[in-house]
């Protein structure tokens, strides 16, 4: 399994070090898309952590995700410099080209649309992240743009 | 520690260095109220209800976090104290389902209480709350997360005094629960069911499912005596009414287990299934049947007499009835003996007790469970653990503990443990009946750098052997007379005397084998004392009265002492 | 052989203004030339000006272009490249950026020159992040040299003390008087902590110090380090900012490589190590005790205090928790001295402030001006005024966790004591400028979301709290709210206030009580007849 092998390449780069859980964790999500229960079963045998702590931990931070995303994810900033500049409109924009409302994914699974706060990149507001990529000034016609680009189309 | 004096509502008040505001408060008489905190627990400060005034503090501060320092000046019930009080008490009930009429813990709920000692009647802020699941599955109690207030005590005992780790907290902000490993039913989880976090919560969040809506504390009776479920002896509150049991609590300080209790303790006797034996019985063509007491000793007493006889005891019983046990037996002229084998002496070293096992930077266990036999010395080693001593295992079977052990090994290995111990400061060896004598002599070099605790495995095991009952096989006499009391035995149990008479609680297989059968109370129905592996008498209160026709070993005993006189 | 370095802003803004096309054509034109193995292409820091992204900056010459699209990139290419001509009409502003020197502004009010004054930001865009040489050649490891040489660890404390300097990470506690507690503790093993968690709604400071200077911010934790006997540091970054962590991390191998870092430094007995830790997306985790938490493996909440982390911080052990911006001062007082320190600032605040400035403004970005100006000064001069039709209504300070603050406080000057005194905070130095047509309860719901979202749930008046303020905005907003409803929304926020656990939850009412304060009336205006 190649989820697998991410994990223990994981696990080895921070050496079995328990003060490095969330960064493990971090790192796990980020490669697989989501933590699987297993994957907490095995971290918390490896780094000798009581699995409800390797939980409480996985379900506290928003970089962690326990379920799995869709192939692209959408992280839409909603602080308040992003609303200032117009971030209602985008919000409601994305709920509906998508037909999802946020922390929801497309049926067909291509979609995730989540929140983020602020990725620091204001100035440049509305803004949001597709995958890692930072896309800012965002219109709504931008973001059927965008949406249509890098989705090839929902 | 030194002498600290600070002035709390006027008043002088003087208090060690260490101690809390709320704990200063507290000796001077003064209530704060709290509802995350409880003094069995490490400090957490989220409620907020006991915030106070402090001269020169910017802010509020948490009563049961600050230490109390010198010369300080607090104001613990002020106008801005009450109404913060109130508005947290506001923000819980409209937090989830508080509904206090439908709630089993309505009457004795600490949110309940503090909702009425700050008047509020009814609810003014919007309660846009989402109905929480219940989890039934556990056997013993329920979890229903509508009544909780997420104050963490649950967690927290879990963690630090049952130091089980199974609750944690989910999420986070508003989404926050209480979670088993990794969100798994409770039932299905790590859960020990010690019911230690049952017994901490403040709402009805965590129902105890036998005395649930079974009466309010205001209606019940709180006795307290001693655990004789196994050799550790902890102290038990047994909670009745209307001659009925309803739950038992830890008693949080007592030694040796400072509140926490197992599933032994404290729920598994309240769901005894075992058929009760509650007149003699006597054997009559073939068949047990009901009998008198005197018809039942007559005919033991005509038996004994002149028969060659052996006694075994069960050591499920007290110091007073093992002791009068031993006593007619040499009056005899029998052999006496008890049915459990004990562990060995060691031959260096110097005792332990339970509660060093919770200092020791070093802990051994070598043929013992104490997981599984002496749960509360189990929960003691996961603790010590946490705490950072090194656990070594030794034993040629699995053991719960390997979870937790830095070192697990088979008794010819044993050698490898010794040398692992030699530098820690302070070693303690838990054994039992399944130490090789390999083990022994490997851990010798250690020497008296070892405190030991023996495990006996059974229940009053100190007290036989004070009372001198040494490990005894069933052999071939006239008569065997056992002493059962409470203890089960294996079906394959065998006693090949002649004429059986059995003393205990409930029917068996070995009651079936049976001439004559003597009922006996059960370990709340009696007085008497039992000795802990601490060493220490502990008394037997007797919380209900037994049957009309079970008697006391010990009075039996001597009834049956003197009808052999006479 | 390499014979010349292009480095393509690549912060957040210059990606998003287009850097990346910008990089592709500079690559695409390079092969065109056949010069591609001889000039290399990578992504450096960005100057703290939005409208001049994305910046192209060409070594050795140091010749920096801005803002630069694609076809100019190609243009860059051919001309100063390939026929070495430099590109008049496509470099950089000057006033958008003068390594070290005041920076004169086109507007001047009553003919005074407006400047910026740049001490920490004086490499950000000039110096290749990627490179300690161009560091050091900045002056870079000079105030470390001069410390471990020539001063004692007290001495080094005392400049800091002497100096000023406030922590930048919004409460401006004496950085000099935090350290001391550190250096009088007996405990062997000590830790300097760079709270690198920057998180703060419409704050970007860090960032551009983390990703333009890296180097600033090592030296200003190993300064810190012998200030107080700690020899380990960490870095708690942001789980967001991969990019500032792979230059952090770049940068501490180039600098223990040079012995600047590491054991022994440069031969003076002095060890100090740094490490990295990322975060995994939580604000509360630049909740300095929260902070610590995440950096033992724990759920990020912020620990009882007292004992405060100058006590049992990291580990347990004795911890100085220091804000980017802080550490990356450092330096330039060790330098230069206490007394030059205190020549820029106010004589309350000593020094210069990052600020963030966005919204409704004709420039948006950063800026470092010295402490003290007033928020008029920001938004008329560096800001280059309101955005045509509109006028200024309020500025929302310091991210999600400062204040509302009115017309009426343009004219205050902008440092922690002033700020203070008028109840409002300094903060993470964001300023959010909002015009005349700004909803102030569609800005405080959109604030009081953003606490209730990241809230950490131990405590009721901020678990609770949050969600029933939210609640009560949202009726306001939809206008089903009666009069009742906003008083007991006001009363709300005040006891929560009073009454959190740590500083999410007691600012986490500020927008609804900097709100009602300055703007009740549209509170009022919202409620049901």
């Amino acid at each position: 399994m190649p989820e697998c092998s991410t994990l223990n390449e994981i696990m080895e780069k921070y050496g079995g070090d328990r003060e490095a859980l969330v960064e493990i964790l971090r790192d796990v999500s980020q490669a697989a898309g989501y933590v699987t229960a297993e994957d907490m079963a095995t971290i918390a045998q490896r780094l000798g952590l009581p699995q409800s702590q390797v939980h409480s931990v996985a379900s506290f931070y928003s970089l962690i995700s326990l379920e799995p995303l869709g192939k692209h994810v959408i992280r839409f900033c909603q602080d308040a410099p992003c609303h200032v500049a117009g971030g209602q409109e985008i919000w409601e924009t994305l709920e509906r080209e998508l037909g999802i409302p946020f922390g929801a994914t497309t049926p067909d699974g291509t979609w995730t649309l989540l929140t983020t706060s602020c990725i620091g990149a204001c100035s440049v507001g509305p803004v949001m992240m597709v995958d890692d990529e930072v896309y800012g000034n965002l219109t709504p016609g931008r973001v059927r743009e965008i949406i249509a680009q890098v989705g090839g189309g929902v | 520690m030194s002498e600290i004096h600070l002035k709390i509502n006027d008043r002088e008040v003087t208090t060690q260095s260490g101690q809390t505001v709320l704990e200063a408060a507290k000796s001077a008489g003064v209530e704060i109220p709290v509802l995350c905190h409880h003094p069995a627990l490490s400090n957490w400060g989220a409620c907020r209800m006991c915030v106070v005034e402090v001269e020169g503090m910017r802010t509020l501060q948490t009563a049961c976090t600050l230490p109390a320092t010198e010369g300080m000046v607090v104001k613990t019930h002020t106008e801005q104290t009450f109404d913060i009080r109130k508005f947290v008490l506001e923000l819980l009930f409209s937090e989830r389902n508080h509904y206090c009429m439908y709630c089993q813990m309505s009457g004795d709920c600490e949110l309940q209480d503090q909702a009425y000692g700050h008047g509020l009647d009814h609810w003014t802020y919007p309660r846009p709350y989402e109905k929480q699941e219940v989890d039934a599955t556990r056997k013993y109690f329920i979890m229903d997360h509508n009544r909780c207030i997420l104050c963490s005590r649950c967690v927290r005992a879990c963690t630090e005094i049952a130091a089980n780790h199974t609750l944690g907290l989910r999420n986070r902000g508003a989404q926050t629960m209480i979670s088993a490993d990794l969100n798994v039913p409770f039932g299905a989880s790590s859960c020990v069911e010690c019911g230690t976090c049952l017994q901490v919560c403040p709402t009805g969040a965590l129902i105890d499912a036998r005395s649930a809506y079974g009466g309010r504390e205001k209606d019940v009776t709180h006795t307290q005596t001693t655990c004789m479920q196994c050799s550790v002896g902890c102290d038990l509150d047994v909670v009745t009414r209307y001659n009925r049991l309803l739950r038992v609590d830890g008693v949080w300080d007592s030694a040796p287990n400072g509140g926490l209790l197992c599933v032994d303790g404290r729920f598994t006797p309240l769901y005894e299934t075992r058929k009760r034996v509650v007149k003699p019985l006597v054997r009559k063509d073939g068949k047990l049947t009901e009998s008198s007491w005197e018809e039942a000793l007559g005919l033991v007493a005509d038996t004994l007499k002149g028969s060659t006889c052996q006694g075994l005891a069960a050591c499920a019983t007290t110091n007073e009835a093992l002791a009068a046990f031993a006593g007619l037996m040499t009056q005899l002229g029998g052999q006496a003996g008890r049915l459990e084998p004990v562990a060995p002496a060691l031959g260096y070293g110097v005792p332990a007790t339970v509660a060093d096992v919770l200092d020791a930077d070093f802990i051994i266990v070598a043929g013992a469970q104490p997981l599984e036999y002496q749960r509360v010395v189990g929960y003691f080693i996961h603790r010590a653990a946490d705490k950072g001593a090194t656990v070594a295992v030794i034993g040629d079977s699995e053991n719960a503990l390997n979870k937790r052990a830095a070192l697990s090994v088979a008794s010819a290995q044993a050698g490898v443990v010794a040398q692992a111990a030699a530098d820690a400061e302070k070693i303690v060896l838990v054994y039992s009946v399944g130490i090789k004598p390999e083990v022994v002599a490997a851990l010798k070099p250690l020497g008296d750098k070892v405190s030991f605790l023996a495990l006996d495995p059974a229940r009053n095991g100190k007290g036989a052997e004070a009372a001198g009952l040494k490990p005894q096989s069933p052999t071939k006499t006239d008569v065997a007379y056992i002493l059962l009391g409470e203890q089960p035995v294996a079906d394959a149990l065998r006693v090949p005397a002649g004429f059986k008479v059995v003393q205990t609680a409930y029917h068996s297989a070995l009651t079936e084998q049976a001439d004559v059968v003597l009922p006996t109370p059960l370990w709340y129905e009696r007085s008497g004392h039992v000795t802990t592996l601490d060493g220490v008498d502990k008394s037997l209160q007797t919380v209900l009265p037994a049957p009309a026709d079970v008697r006391d070993e010990s009075v039996v005993l001597a009834q049956l002492t003197a009808l052999l006189r006479s | 052989m390499i014979r010349a370095t292009i480095l393509v802003s690549g912060d957040p803004q210059s990606l998003s203004r287009g850097a990346e096309e910008v990089k592709l054509a500079i690559e695409a034109e390079l092969s065109f030339y056949g010069l591609a193995n001889e000039i290399e292409v990578g992504f450096g820091g960005g100057v703290t000006r939005v409208d001049v992204l994305p910046t192209v900056s060409i070594y050795p010459e140091g010749v920096i272009y801005g803002p630069v699209k694609p076809a100019d990139g190609a243009f860059i290419v051919e001309e100063h490249l390939y026929k070495g001509r430099v590109v008049e009409h496509l470099l950089l502003p000057t006033d958008a950026l003068v390594s070290g020197q005041l920076a004169s502004l086109p507007a001047g009010k009553e003919g005074k020159q407006y400047a910026e004054k740049r001490v920490l930001l004086r490499r950000v865009g000039v110096v290749d992040p990627y490179s300690i040489e161009d560091y050091v050649a900045h002056d870079g490891y000079f105030a470390l040299g001069q410390a471990l040489t020539t001063m004692t660890p007290t001495e080094v404390m005392n400049v800091v003390r002497e100096s000023g300097l406030q922590g930048r990470g919004g409460a401006g506690f004496p950085t000099g008087l935090k350290w001391s507690f550190v250096a009088s503790r007996a405990e062997e093993t000590k830790y300097i902590v760079c709270n690198a968690d920057e998180s703060e709604p419409g704050t970007f400071k860090d960032r551009m110090i983390l990703e333009g200077d890296p180097h600033a911010v090592l030296e200003g934790m190993a300064l810190a380090g012998y200030a107080v006997g700690a020899h380990e540091g960490w870095i708690y970054i942001r789980g967001e900012y991969v990019l500032s962590k792979e230059r952090l991390e770049q940068a501490i191998r180039q600098a223990e490589e040079l012995g600047v870092l590491g054991d022994d430094i440069m031969g003076s007995g002095f060890s100090f190590h740094i490490h990295v830790h990322a975060g995994a997306g939580a604000y509360i985790c630049g909740e300095e005790t929260a902070l610590l938490e995440s950096m033992e493996g724990k759920r990020g909440t912020p620990r009882i205090r007292p004992p405060y982390p100058t006590v049992n911080g990291y580990r347990g052990l004795p911890t100085v928790v220091n804000n980017v911006e802080t550490l990356a001062n450092v330096p330039p007082i060790v330098l230069n001295g206490a007394a030059w320190y205190r020549t820029l600032g106010t004589k309350r605040s000593p020094g210069t402030k990052l600020y963030s400035v966005m919204g409704d403004v004709n420039i948006t970005g950063l800026i470092e001006v010295p402490m003290g100006i007033t928020l008029r000064e920001v938004v008329d001069i560096y800001a280059g005024g309101m955005k045509a039709g509109k006028t200024f209504k309020c500025a929302q300070t310091g991210g999600a966790s400062g204040s509302i603050i009115p017309a009426a406080l343009l004219d205050i000057p902008m440092d922690f004591a002033s700020m203070a005194e008028q109840g409002a905070s300094l903060g993470s130095g964001a300023l959010l400028i909002c015009g005349d047509d700004t909803d102030i309860v569609d800005l405080a719901y959109t604030l009081v979301r953003f606490f209730k979202t990241e809230s950490c749930g131990k405590c009721v008046p901020c678990r609770v709290g949050t969600a029933q303020m939210l609640e009560a905005l949202d009726r306001l907003r939809q206008g089903y709210a009666r009069a009742a409803d906003l008083a007991r929304l006001e009363q709300i926020a005040g006891y929560a206030r009073e009454a959190s656990f740590c500083g999410l939850g007691q600012a986490a009412p500020v927008p609804i009580l900097s709100g009602l304060r300055f703007f009740r009336e549209e509170f009022e205006a919202r409620l049901r007849a």
